[in-house]
């Protein structure tokens, strides 16, 4: 005699394999979701630090004069008297600054770079007087007190104090 | 004579369907650690770059006189020195028509083939006609 339907074991079967593949897809899903969004946090940290790492440099080769305050900001004094501050601030997440005072002191351009949440950073004068350093590190997930190097840059102040600049000049 | 349409999936159909769908999830599961050590490749690249033009900035701004011993007391920097696994500075000092430069390539322990990252800062030209080649090699550690 033919059957007709389905017996309870088959549907308890075919019920626990669709389960194991439904938690499996949500397991894969959940995973990529998560990587892109840590994918997405790691490439604008990287674009920020290439532009920071440009401005840097350019600031402090034009800096006649460089001072570093108690609360880790980096104030450097340029030739016709503006000033670009360097600080990092927690606030508002994690970001680093850049703010340019124009010599009359009114005018002000502020230019962010954001960071990642467990970014540090620093700057220091180690070697030279005129040589500045910027140490950016961040701390590694689940390892308390490790960190890891993100960005070493270097630059020395008044790097082109012979050089002149003549607009419209033919060569 | 109409034959009858099956109703429902055969075994065979679920199975294929499993099989397919578990192959899907291995592959992007082994792309997770390929993404991770294709990110720190490009985080060390970068330290890499910016470490060539660090030296570069330091060798390009000192007198000519104090430039040989420069070069030859190239280190890496000691912060570095986790990140790149045994990291090797090469340094050149080359002038000829193409001008005065200093050359400086890093290299490092990497999990794949890959070409050392080399940067290339141009000097003021001395005498014309001296032709001068001077290299060198440092590891990382002092």
């Amino acid at each position: 005699m033919k059957r007709n339907g389905i017996s309870l074991i088959e549907t308890m079967i075919a019920v626990s394999a669709s389960s194991l593949i439904f938690l499996l897809t949500i397991g894969v899903l959940h995973q990529t979701m998560r990587l892109s969004s840590k994918a997405k946090s790691r490439t604008d940290f990287h674009q920020s630090n290439t532009r920071l790492a440009k401005y840097f440099r350019d600031d402090v080769h034009q800096a006649m004069q460089m001072n570093l305050t108690d609360d880790g900001s980096l104030i450097l004094s340029l030739r016709n008297s503006a000033a670009i501050t360097y600080r990092m601030e927690r606030d508002t997440g994690s970001v680093v600054i850049r703010e340019v005072k124009s010599p009359s002191g009114e005018n002000r351009e502020q230019e962010v770079f954001r960071m990642l949440d467990t970014a540090r950073c620093e700057f220091k004068i180690k070697d030279s007087p005129d040589r500045v350093t910027l140490e950016l590190d961040s701390e590694i997930p689940g390892e308390v007190g490790l960190k890891r190097v993100e960005m070493r840059v270097t630059a020395t102040a008044n790097r082109w104090p012979k050089v002149t600049v003549q607009l419209g000049a033919k060569p | 004579m109409k034959r009858k349409r099956a109703q429902g999936s055969a075994n065979i159909e679920v199975l294929v369907a499993a099989s397919l769908l578990l192959a899907v999830i291995g592959l992007l599961s082994s792309m997770v650690p390929r993404l991770g050590n294709v990110w720190k490749a490009s985080r060390n690249n970068q330290l890499a770059a910016h470490e060539l033009a660090n030296q570069l900035e330091l060798l390009t701004a000192i007198p000519e006189s104090q430039l040989s011993q420069a070069l030859e007391n190239l280190r890496v920097s000691t912060d570095l020195m986790d990140a790149l696994h045994n990291a090797v500075l090469r340094q050149q000092l080359l002038d000829d028509a193409s001008g005065r430069r200093i050359v400086l390539s890093i290299d490092w322990e990497r999990t794949v083939d890959a070409s050392p990252i080399t940067m290339v800062a141009w000097l003021p030209s001395q005498e014309k006609g001296s032709e001068l080649r001077k290299e060198g090699e440092t590891k990382g550690t002092p």
